[in-house]
């Protein structure tokens, strides 16, 4: 590894994948950064089982046509002989970004002159700046979603991909998520069972939102397909209902839902109990903007991009000269939007180098593919989202902050007293600064202050993040 | 005579005081405490500033014997009090305080400092290497002792600020936050408001506690004070159990702090503490970095290094987050109190540099004493503007 390169690429999921591919094959030093073990990131995370060489997509995906589909980006991957000037480095964690584009990295032991165990932390100067740091799942806080047995659709997910264990032997599915289905499917897949899908969403919300796919038409027909294998598996399905509670001792045993009227609210009096080991539930997405925020990024609010979404131009260029995002940190519209600005973000970032890259005609049939993607952005995050009544009926012995173990009658008292931005909320309830540092409840606790305050995004200011902003061990630091 | 002139005319003053941290915050409680009409100005949030980037030591030992001791020796009397009478757990504990001895050339300079502290009265003790490590097993058995009183204290800075402004709230202060100053009104020398981004507001007394701003707010009416950002750096790890049962220093931290020219061979010391959390904050640097808020990797190197030394069971522990405050630095190391000869109505309440915890207490008293035109409990003349002014030839009487 050296001290600097021409380009860093944070992130290599597909829209990381798909930038150090453009980046290629044109003299300059590249690093790429990844934290798992692994290319691939969420969407490829089985596809890309071998370290050693690189991946990149056939190159007939993006003639395909006007959108690009996740089905096809798998389909498309193919390895690769790594291509000379790009350094692939994984279980490689960005701390933090100073200014002038410095990363504080904390690269495991064999990168580590005479190290052992626990790695060591190097700085590393990006000529440009490339953030694909993808998005995490969000969450609903109800009573009991602390209990071992309960986890995030995700969480089940990489279970099985990653690691071939089902979540449970019967497992019940909730929450807002599109992923609620193709979850249900790999498990029935994997011979487990579902116990029930319980879907927030009632059928009437989405048929209303189908207009918003007017370019992805075929999603609606993999959504109909998915839903049709279900139904021929006799998974129950129930839409519209909310789970409220999970239930249990040292484990989950039992999950209630509630009935929602059709603005969202729980209906009283409509509670129904399921019997269950495991429950996968999940809200949707939200970026991963830690690192752009440190390296000073300006960002905006867009609930249809699912939140605090980093400002870009139409380079994807951010507010920080020479700083660049691509993927669902400039708003969450799946693996196709990642693939494009991937690609994108590489041409622009060429460009500025001087470096010759084709007919700009193909540039510009990208920005079109873009556009198209983000009508499918408002469709996901419109599904996934929930009323602020969901927030503001949170029973105030539930745990927001897990590491802290902060309650939302705590966060209700401290907003009450005045504490109504991100900052002093934080500073007042201490919800966010424990181990993860608020990766879980940073983004509840916004949605909770919009809900409680009824102020806009803006008066309740975005979140800040120190470095790191993953724990590292101490005597990483201590290496030469 | 002039006197009483603004006697008269500041019966019921309006009061503004610039700056939500803990100096700002504290002055504002005290004064709102005596029925005064005060309005506490913020740019940001509360405790955004260094009084949220800082450890919570409120440590006797570390202060110059003289004045400077003397004033953390009242400021610790109210602590005890503080606790009670705020709204929020200031988590205050009388821990004990440790310095430790490191190199066998420090050992005689400490049994001076000690013999000094002792003569003005501060309840201190040198314990040899053995008698340390009995107190702490956790410690390095290569330290050389420690220096011990059970004075030493810790607190919670973050909780201290937002007690002052809640308690200042309750006695109805105004709190502005995410108001910024854009200057200051006067008419014939004298102060008569403020002009923020939510709009002018009238006063007949300004208190610039602004810390490290306050050089910046001091020169919108042209007075120019010494008082520049040093920053410090602070490493925290994971909470765990309790690792050492007091708050500690390094000898060499002492040593530079009264001496910047030996931080090249000395370093800059180390800090620990413990919170009631078990997250142990660890520090910090001193370094002139203008305006910068950023950590460095050289600066967390350098306090894990220097800690991991002392306590070397550290290293099995996470970091979970570092962050950076800007202490406001004054040449002689003491704070600047006081009226201003040059603006009417204009004082000055900065400069605490790493010891703006410690002293908010008995500030925030103080001041509110001297901008009411009350007797103070302690003379605040050595900490006067004057002593910067008149070295620039500035007007002065």
């Amino acid at each position: 590894m050296k001290q600097a390169y021409d380009v860093v690429i944070v992130g290599s999921g597909v829209a990381g994948i798909a930038a150090a591919n453009t980046l290629a094959g044109h003299g300059l030093e590249i690093l790429v950064l990844d934290e798992n073990p692994h290319a691939g990131g969420q969407i490829l995370r089985q596809h890309c089982r071998v370290t050693d060489g690189f991946w990149e997509f056939d190159p007939r995906l993006e003639r395909s046509g006007r959108t690009v589909s996740t089905q096809k980006i798998v389909q498309s991957l193919r390895p690769v002989r790594r291509p000379k000037g790009i350094t692939c480095v994984h279980q490689a964690r960005v701390l933090g970004i100073f200014s002038d584009r410095e990363l504080l990295v904390h690269v495991p032991d064999p990168l580590c002159p005479g190290g052992s165990g626990p790695g060591c932390v190097l700085e590393i100067d990006a000529g440009y700046l490339l953030l694909a740091t993808g998005a995490r799942e969000r969450f609903l806080p109800f009573k009991g979603w602390t209990l071992p047995g309960v986890m995030s659709l995700g969480a089940a997910q990489i279970l099985m991909k990653s690691s071939g264990i089902l979540p449970a032997r019967h497992t019940l599915i909730a929450g807002t998520s599109p992923l609620q289905t193709v979850l249900a499917l790999e498990i029935l897949k994997n011979k487990g069972n579902v116990t029930a899908i319980l879907d927030e969403n009632p059928f009437a919300k989405k048929l209303g939102l189908l207009p918003l796919l007017k370019h992805h038409g075929f999603l609606a027909g993999e959504g109909a397909m998915q839903m049709l294998g279900l139904l021929i598996r006799k998974v129950r399905f129930r839409q519209g209902v909310r789970v409220v509670e999970a239930r249990g001792k040292n484990e989950l045993t039992a999950v209630v839902t509630a009935d929602l009227d059709r603005k969202g609210n729980t209906v009283p009096g409509t509670f129904q109990t399921y019997p269950a080991e495991a429950l996968a539930v999940g809200y949707g997405f939200c970026p991963n903007i830690e690192l752009p925020v440190q390296a000073g990024c300006a960002l905006d609010y867009d609930a249809d991009r699912g939140g605090w979404v980093v400002r870009v131009d139409h380079a994807l260029e951010t507010s920080v000269a020479a700083v660049y995002v691509a993927g669902e940190i400039t708003g969450i519209a799946g693996a196709g939007k990642s693939f494009v600005e991937g690609k994108l973000a590489a041409l622009s970032i060429l460009e500025k180098l001087g470096k010759k890259t084709g007919p700009g005609r193909y540039a510009q049939k990208l920005v079109r593919m873009q556009k198209h993607q983000l009508g499918y952005a408002a469709f996901l995050n419109q599904l996934c989202q929930v009323p602020a009544s969901a927030y503001e009926t949170i029973d105030d012995d539930v745990l927001i902050c897990r590491c802290e173990e902060i309650s939302m009658g705590e966060i209700r008292k401290q907003i009450a007293k005045g504490f109504v931005t991100t900052g002093s909320l934080k500073k007042a309830t201490r919800c966010g600064m424990g181990r993860c540092q608020g990766r879980v409840c940073q983004p509840v606790l916004f949605d909770i202050l919009l809900a409680l305050t009824g102020q806009t995004p803006d008066q309740t200011a975005s979140p800040s993040f120190r470095a790191p902003v993953k724990n590292v061990p101490m005597a990483a630091f201590l290496h030469p | 005579m002039d006197k009483e002139k603004n006697e008269v005319k500041t019966r019921f003053p309006l009061i503004v005081v610039i700056g939500g941290g803990v100096i700002g915050t504290s002055i504002a409680w005290h004064l709102a405490k005596k029925a005064a009409q005060v309005t506490l100005i913020e740019s940001l949030d509360l405790a955004s500033g260094s009084s949220g980037a800082c450890d919570g030591l409120v440590f006797m030992q570390s202060k110059k014997p003289g004045i400077h001791l003397g004033l953390a020796m009242e400021s610790l009397k109210r602590f005890h009090l503080l606790k009670k009478e705020l709204p929020v757990d200031i988590e205050f504990r009388q821990t004990g305080g440790r310095v430790i001895i490191q190199t066998p050339a420090q050992y005689p300079a400490m049994e001076k400092f000690v013999r000094e502290q002792k003569d003005i009265g501060l309840e201190v003790c040198l314990m040899d290497a053995k008698q340390t490590l009995a107190a702490e097993p956790f410690l390095s058995p290569d330290i050389y002792g420690s220096s011990w009183s059970s004075l030493d204290a810790q607190v919670n800075p973050i909780n201290l600020t937002l007690g002052f402004a809640l308690g200042a709230k309750k006695n109805h202060a105004r709190i502005l936050t995410r108001t910024k100053v854009l200057g200051i009104h006067t008419k014939n020398n004298r102060v008569t408001g403020v002009a923020t981004t939510q709009g002018d507001i009238p006063a007949d007394l300004v208190v610039n506690a602004a810390g490290a701003g306050a050089g910046r707010i001091g020169q919108m009416v042209g007075i120019d004070l010494p008082i520049a950002p040093r920053r410090g750096q602070i490493v925290v790890t994971q909470a765990t159990r309790p690792m050492i049962s007091s708050c500690m220093i390094s000898a060499g931290y002492i040593a530079v702090k009264y001496d910047p020219s030996l931080a090249a061979e000395q370093g800059e010391g180390m800090s620990m503490e413990q919170t009631d959390n078990g997250n142990l904050l660890l520090g910090s640097t001193r370094e002139f970095a203008g305006f910068c808020r950023e950590n460095t990797l050289s600066g967390i190197r350098r306090i894990i290094s220097r800690t991991t030394e002392v306590l070397p069971a550290l290293k099995h522990l996470q970091v979970i987050r570092t962050f950076a405050g800007l202490r406001p630095y004054t040449p002689d190391g003491l704070p600047i109190l006081g009226p201003v000869p040059s603006l009417e109505g204009f004082f000055m309440a900065a400069g605490h540099e790493g010891d703006g915890i410690a002293l908010s207490p008995i500030t925030g008293e103080l001041m509110a004493d001297m901008v009411l035109g009350q007797k103070t409990a302690v003379s605040l003349a050595p900490f006067s503007p004057d002593r910067f002014i008149s070295q620039k030839g500035q007007a002065h009487e």
